[in-house]
């Protein structure tokens, strides 16, 4: 590299220095902590003497009989809140695009990101309630309809779907923050081609705002599929009950209630090392792939 | 150029406004119920009377928490977490995207810089190492305690970068034919015309700040400190009373069984950063104006 | 205070619960007008600590029980706290009353390290130990003071304990067979301060709405047989007489086992002893002795079975919440306080909560106490962990004082129980009561004090001499007089200690031997830790369906063949080769 190539990149280099400090102290540091997963960790007796059993902790979990059908639930309801929390907030952006009124635009915007900010506990609570097959008025309302009456969180069929539906009934508002931001981002003088050229609203959609937010969607793609063994604990906490362990029960509910017997650090370090080791596979995956087939670097 | 609506944009219309407010109607109804538990009775919540309307309507819940210390102290403590935390958060972000939106030609390193980041998003030591590097920092029961581990967020840092590399090129190559470096031109030109994704990323980061609590409980040694987040997870917390078989640790938990002073601290908690979005709002619309004056 | 799983915990605190309690509406409207004299100035400290340093300027330090360090010392600990407990204004975790007497009668300056509400108290607990940072004595549970025996890093008290605590401190480990002190003792030596258990206070009761029974003509039940007819006749006979079927006989929830709509008292009656809780840990299991002198689980037993078969029929006829699977404690709280159920088994507290406000709220509400009751001619037995302590305070190796918290302790026991003293339990403030007992940095108990107590007050009430009460058991008697003269909110301290309220109850199954404890009294098994979870959740399951139909009465036989075959022998292998069993 050139002197000249190397004054210009200078003040890059440098403005990631605060970053990288950040970074460097506060998440590499912690990762020594990863030998917890090795360890028969005793905090008294801190990191580095507390004895060191290998991969016991992993052999522990995979000869569990429980593992494969929790890892199973986990991956299949992680997928389903995957596929459905990028196609509502992008379908919800695009319907709310189409909104001439302004005040009621903001005002849809602003109600569909409210349930994000309340606690699973609370949602819990009135989800019981909601979906109860006595008393319920969504069973009321399928009752009307002329459908059988469905015991949506005892009944180990339905469990996992409830959980998708209702993660992305809560969390699809938030979603479309950014893909609001995006579609504003898109340069209007495209819009105006459009329309020179003819193209109906439904057209300018597809040919110009659909286009122009295809590389936001990959990457919140790209990034969701690091979450697929987080199938999300707090959800599953609050609504869960042993009749649907069958098909509800996760990685991480499963290892909290293993645990219980015994504060298993080393085991819970032991399953959080592995979700991280896959989350890595899948996303460096889809890095490759997305560089390789659509020439976009997601970061 | 005002067309004609043709009849099936006009059935579009009608089905797309009324569609979106069958969706907030279900999202403002599990805060419509908290908000009537805060204005009910406690005998009218314990008899299961409350749904979305108030029971026996008293304002008694609010007046308490108004005169409640720990929901204002940590109250204040939030506020001052959030914008110390936030005016962190997004001068790293922009400063740490910014390099890594450029093509690997122009900065060396870029891949190898941003795989580094990234890692970290996936890989975490868990809450012990964490632990002590804080209390070794000396940060222990301080707000920088709260600010500093989290001060940038990868996630947006990647969320930026990629708006930056939206924005169109020609713009700052002809700032750096007009003379001006990395600085002026992150400066002068990327940032003001990235205020929508700005907007955004900002609303993240108050978001996850205002929310945030776990870190606040393990790193404050006194709940005097605590930010809101983590005092309402103290109440928040449905333990299961029937679980809990101290006398002393039950009668403390039903003496809060108060459900309506629950609910309007709750309820409280979460208007700041309900309120954060509309505002906001109005820099979304100022980023197209923007961009339509440059062409 | 920290406790999250304590099996049995009585001491006073019943009393501060009421008064918490009664104070819960009023709550806002108390302003600082009064300006509170109470605690701070007119503390009984002001006078013993006078008499404490008479002319003893020169360094001293405590001999034995009594005595006071000048200079004074100070010792650390850490605290879990609840932010519900209001506390009296002026008062803090750091600066109460028990830490002003600390001071001044012993010298001793107590410093919180750091303090935390309760659900993060483990967690803060393990980054203080691995950082290295533990304080001179903190409070631990039943498994970690294990964890911190093995590792070696907690004093051994034995000596410290002989020399230091008082004479009413080592009645309170000796008490009820010395089976708190056996409990802290580890390989001969004490390791640690039992923070309650000592007796069995978690046997259950059964509370059934006394105002249904009197609408359909209803007697208390004397048989099991009784329960069940009374469960059908809540379900079918419209007891609430609002003309909708829309009631439930009996309280249950997705926990099973509980001192709240558990099904502990249920199975007792038909004499099956099974416990394992959906949320508990699947370790604390019970064993019976068997024919040949083994100890065998006593979940897998043919009564177990039959009681099973009886829930499941009370299910079919409607007679359970059909949605009991998916409910917690909280939500089947809600039914029965929403007047949609009218009978539930549960421990002695049930009435602090949660059915504490429906005698006062719900027009016409009240409800009836009774002993468990039998399937046959034999009594019932009432199973009860056994009064093992669930928590301990314990010493650093490190501490310089390890004497200290004896003599903290000496304190708390005298004022508490020796020569109760008001002060150091609740003040009023403005016509508000505020605990202040539970601001003391250490605890302890002492075995039978309730049960005492309810006699002590039910004596006074018959003679109408309260000359031999004692100032809490006056304190108790006030309040059952309270109750009687109509205040509606002392209701559930009438159902505490007057005639026929849950401690007179508890104290009859202590008196009549009515108490079933497991006959294996050591700690879990590897075996138990290693499959004890998943165990559980596979009884759970197996009880649920079973009781809610979708699985036949015999899967039970099925099961406990499974269980004995995935991992259950090694469990009776090791309980039997352990040597603990009684």
């Amino acid at each position: 590299m050139s002197r000249r190539n190397w004054r210009l990149e200078l003040p890059l280099h440098l403005m990631l220095v605060p970053g990288i400090i950040v970074v460097l102290l506060f998440s590499y540091g912690p990762m020594v902590g990863i030998v917890i997963a090795f360890e028969n960790f005793i905090p008294v007796k801190g990191i580095f003497r507390s004895e060191w059993v290998g991969l016991d902790h992993f052999r522990y979990i995979y000869n569990l009989s429980e593992t494969r059908g929790v890892l199973r639930n986990t991956v299949f309801i992680a997928f389903m809140k995957i596929i459905g929390g990028l196609f509502a907030p992008l379908v919800t952006a695009l319907l709310l695009n189409e909104i001439r009124k302004k005040f009621y635009k903001r005002s849809v915007q602003t109600i569909i990101y409210m349930p994000h900010f309340m606690s699973w506990v609370i949602m819990a609570g009135i989800l019981i309630d909601v979906l109860s097959p006595t008393s319920g008025i969504v069973n009321q309302v399928l009752g009307w309809l002329g459908f059988d009456k469905v015991f949506f969180l005892g009944n180990d069929k339905w469990f996992p779907y409830v959980l998708a539906i209702t993660d992305v009934l809560k969390e699809f508002g938030f979603g479309t923050v950014v893909y609001l931001a995006a579609i504003t981002a898109v340069n209007p003088s495209l819009y105006e081609a459009a329309v020179l050229d003819g193209a109906n609203r439904w057209k300018q959609t597809l040919h110009v705002t659909i286009p122009a937010i295809i590389p936001i969607t990959i990457l919140l793609t790209t990034l969701a599929l690091g979450n697929v063994l987080n199938a999300g604990f707090d959800q599953v906490f609050n609504l869960y009950n042993p009749s649907v362990y069958s098909t509800g029960d996760i990685l991480d509910t499963y290892v909290y209630r293993i645990g219980l017997a015994s504060a298993q650090y080393g085991v819970a370090t032991a399953v959080g090392l592995f979700k991280s080791v896959i989350s890595l596979v899948l996303i460096s995956l889809s890095y490759f792939l997305a560089y390789r087939f659509a020439n976009y670097r997601i970061f | 150029m005002v067309q004609p609506y043709s009849w099936s944009r006009k059935l579009f219309v009608v089905f797309n406004y009324t569609f979106l407010a069958l969706l907030s109607l279900i999202s403002i109804l599990p805060l419509l119920n908290l908000f009537s538990v805060s204005l009910s009775s406690a005998a009218a919540i314990e008899a299961g009377k409350v749904t979305l309307w108030p029971v026996d309507f008293s304002w008694k819940a609010y007046k308490f928490v108004a005169e409640k210390h720990e929901f204002l102290v940590s109250t204040g403590v939030s506020v001052q977490r959030v914008l110390l935390g936030v005016s962190i958060n997004m001068l790293l972000t922009v400063l740490t995207a910014y390099p890594l939106s450029k093509e690997a030609a122009n900065l060396k390193f870029r891949t190898g810089y941003a795989w580094f980041f990234v890692f970290t998003m996936l890989f975490s030591g868990g809450l012990i190492p964490s632990y002590m590097i804080v209390r070794n920092l000396h940060l222990l029961d301080s707000i920088w305690a709260l600010v500093l581990p989290g001060a940038l967020p990868i996630f947006n840092v990647i969320l930026m970068l990629n708006f930056f590399r939206g924005l169109p090129k020609e713009l700052s190559e002809s700032a750096f034919i007009d003379g001006a470096g990395h600085w002026q031109t992150l400066w002068r030109i990327i940032i003001p015309l990235s205020m929508p994704s700005i907007a955004t990323v900002t609303l993240f980061a108050i978001v996850s700040h205002w929310n945030e609590w776990f870190n606040g409980l393990i790193y404050m040694d006194d709940p005097i400190h605590y930010p809101l987040a983590s005092y309402l997870q103290t109440i928040i917390v449905r333990m299961d009373m029937s679980t809990i078989s101290d006398p002393n640790m039950l009668l403390l938990l039903s003496q809060l069984n108060d459900r309506s002073v629950r609910a309007a601290q709750i309820f409280l908690g979460m208007v700041p950063v309900l309120c954060v979005y509309p505002f906001l709002q109005r820099y979304f619309m100022s980023g197209m104006t923007l961009g339509s004056v440059k062409e | 205070m920290e406790l999250k799983k304590a099996k049995a915990k009585v001491k006073g605190s019943a009393m501060l619960s009421l008064l918490l309690l009664m104070t819960t509406v009023t709550a806002c409207t108390n302003s600082d007008n009064g300006n509170a004299s109470t605690n701070a100035s007119n503390s009984p400290s002001a006078t013993t600590s006078t008499e404490g340093s008479p002319a003893a300027s020169t360094n001293s330090v405590p001999n034995g029980p009594e005595g006071k360090y000048d200079p004074p010392i100070e010792v650390t600990t850490v605290r879990s706290l609840n932010q519900a407990a209001e506390l009296a204004p002026g008062d803090t975790y750091d600066e109460n009353i028990w830490t002003k007497t600390f001071e001044s009668d012993l010298g001793i300056k107590v410093k919180n390290t750091w303090k935390v509400n309760a659900e993060q108290y483990q967690n803060k607990i393990a980054v203080t130990m691995a950082s290295g940072d533990m304080p001179d004595f903190m409070n631990v549970d039943a498994q970690q003071f294990q964890i911190l025996v093995q590792a070696g890093t907690i004093a051994d008290l034995t000596d410290v304990y002989a020399k230091y605590a008082s004479d009413l401190t080592k009645s309170s480990f000796e008490g009820s067979n010395s089976l708190r002190l056996k409990a802290a003792t580890i390989d001969g030596k004490i390791m640690g301060i039992p923070a309650d258990g000592g007796e069995a206070a978690d046997t259950q009761l059964i509370y059934i709405r006394k105002d249904w029974l009197n609408n359909l003509g209803l007697q208390p039940p004397k048989t099991m047989d009784d329960v069940i007819n009374i469960a059908m006749a809540f379900t079918k006979n419209d007891p609430d007489k609002n003309g909708k079927n829309d009631t439930y006989g009996l309280s249950l929830d997705n926990n099973l086992f509980n001192g709240w709509s558990g099904l502990d008292g249920f199975f007792n009656g038909y004499h099956a002893y099974p416990f394992n809780p959906t949320k508990g840990t699947g370790t604390s299991l019970n064993f019976i002795k068997g024919a040949d002198g083994k100890a065998q689980w006593a979940d897998v037993q043919p009564e177990v079975k039959t009681a099973l078969g009886k829930l499941a029929d009370l299910f079919k006829q409607g007679a359970i919440y059909p949605e009991f699977s998916v409910i917690d404690g909280n939500k089947s709280a809600e039914l029965v306080t929403s007047g949609k159920v009218g009978m539930t088994f549960g421990a002695f507290w049930v009435p602090t909560w949660p059915i504490n406000n429906m005698y006062k709220d719900v027009p016409g509400a009240d409800w009836g106490i009774y002993p468990l009751v039998s399937s046959d001619d034999q009594p019932a037995l009432s199973q009860s962990m056994g009064g093992l302590p669930s928590h301990y305070f314990v010493v650093s190796k490190k501490s310089k004082h390890p004497e200290a918290p004896f003599l903290l302790l000496n304190t708390y026991i005298e004022k508490i129980y020796g020569h109760f003293d008001k002060n150091y339990h609740t003040v009023t403030v403005d016509g508000k009561d505020y605990g202040e007992f539970g601001l003391a940095p250490i605890n302890g108990g002492l075995p039978g004090n309730n049960p005492r107590a309810a006699a002590a007050v039910q004596a006074a009430k018959k003679s109408g001499d309260t000359s031999a009460l004692n100032d809490e058991q006056k304190n108790y008697y006030d309040q059952v007089a309270k109750f009687e003269a109509g205040d509606a909110t002392m209701w559930a301290a009438n159902k505490l200690w007057a005639e026929g309220g849950v401690f007179s109850l508890l104290g009859q199954y202590v008196d009549n031997k009515q108490v079933f404890t497991s006959t294996y009294v050591g700690n879990p098994t590897p075996t138990m830790i290693a499959k004890g979870p998943s165990l559980r959740d596979e009884e759970v399951k197996m009880m649920t369906s079973i009781i809610m139909g979708s699985k036949p009465l015999d899967y039970f036989d099925e099961w406990a063949a499974n269980w004995l075959a995935s991992g259950g022998q090694s469990i009776l292998d090791e309980v039997n080769a352990s040597g603990m069993v009684q």
